[in-house]
């Protein structure tokens, strides 16, 4: 378990989506210090001039920036790089999550998904920040 | 990569309802814990809000789901743990998002002959009586089914 509580960024366009996967964290024994949200890739980027969260957690169909277009913005050009990100998506194929890890995702968690699932993905990422 | 406006993936042995209809009872047991029971084929004409979710590229069509406003507040409240009466406000949301999940899940249970379809993000339409008028020569299949004992009919239209 992480040593720490962590800072975590969810993007969704739903909000009830936001805080069920900020729920499923909490389920999976993840200790969450600050949920920070954003609605659109957009609105994530402006997240990250202000706060540097320790995970980010990113749905991939969303309207305005998708999560696809953040990540690769995220990868190549922003200074926040280097915070693992985990897709959170319906966008269940396998041709999708490799185009993900290709572009950086350090996971790929199709909805719907477990508690179980989410702590086997995040766990490892978050343990010992 | 198809192009134009027909679906080109000739229906599973057994049909499409199977596969719908599992989808759906993925979502709602994983998501909500609240499995599915049986339907009443009438409930459409019932129905308060209905979500869409489209489908483009090797499909091209949409997923809706048909409920009630009721049933949608018990949704929003199965999903986040809560009081249904606080839970209004996010009702069309939850709808959606589950109505999203059926889509995705029903792409995912046709595998790589699905790899080049595409869901769109949902949208919700409400009002009294909410009834959809399907593509006339297209596929339409209803499934219905029952949610904490309200009617919940989960559908797909398909251009052929």
């Amino acid at each position: 378990v992480a040593t720490k509580a962590i800072r975590v960024l969810i993007v969704d366009d739903s909000s009830v989506m936001r805080r069920m996967v900020e729920r499923s964290l909490r389920e999976a024994g993840i200790e969450v210090g600050e949920t920070l949200e954003a609605g659109d890739g957009w609105a994530a980027l402006d997240v990250l001039k202000r706060q540097s969260p320790d995970l980010i957690l990113c749905d991939i169909n969303m309207p305005g920036m998708n999560g696809m277009e953040f990540l690769h913005i995220l990868r190549d050009e922003h200074g926040s790089k280097n915070i693992p990100v985990v897709m959170v998506t319906t966008e269940g194929t396998q041709l999708r999550a490799a185009e993900a890890q290709a572009a950086g995702a350090r996971g790929y968690i199709r909805k719907p998904f477990t508690s179980e699932q989410i702590r086997r993905q995040v766990l490892p990422l978050v343990e010992g920040k | 990569m198809t192009t134009g406006y027909a679906s080109h993936i000739s229906p599973p042995k057994g049909g499409w309802s199977p596969l719908l209809e599992g989808a759906a009872r993925e979502v709602f047991e994983v998501m909500l814990k609240s499995p599915l029971g049986a339907g009443d084929a009438s409930a459409e004409q019932n129905s308060e809000l209905i979500a869409m979710v489209g489908l483009t590229g090797d499909l091209s069509g949409f997923v809706s789901v048909h409920c009630s406003t009721e049933a949608a507040c018990r949704m929003a409240a199965k999903m986040l743990n809560a009081d249904p009466q606080a839970y209004n406000d996010t009702a069309r949301d939850a709808v959606g998002e589950v109505c999203n999940m059926v889509a995705g899940s029903f792409k995912s249970k046709l595998g790589s002959a699905a790899a080049d379809c595409k869901l769109s993000i949902p949208f919700i339409i409400s009002g009294a009586e909410c009834v959809m008028e399907t593509n006339p020569g297209g596929t339409h299949v209803k499934v219905p089914l029952s949610f904490d004992g309200s009617p919940l009919v989960v559908a797909l239209d398909l251009r052929n």
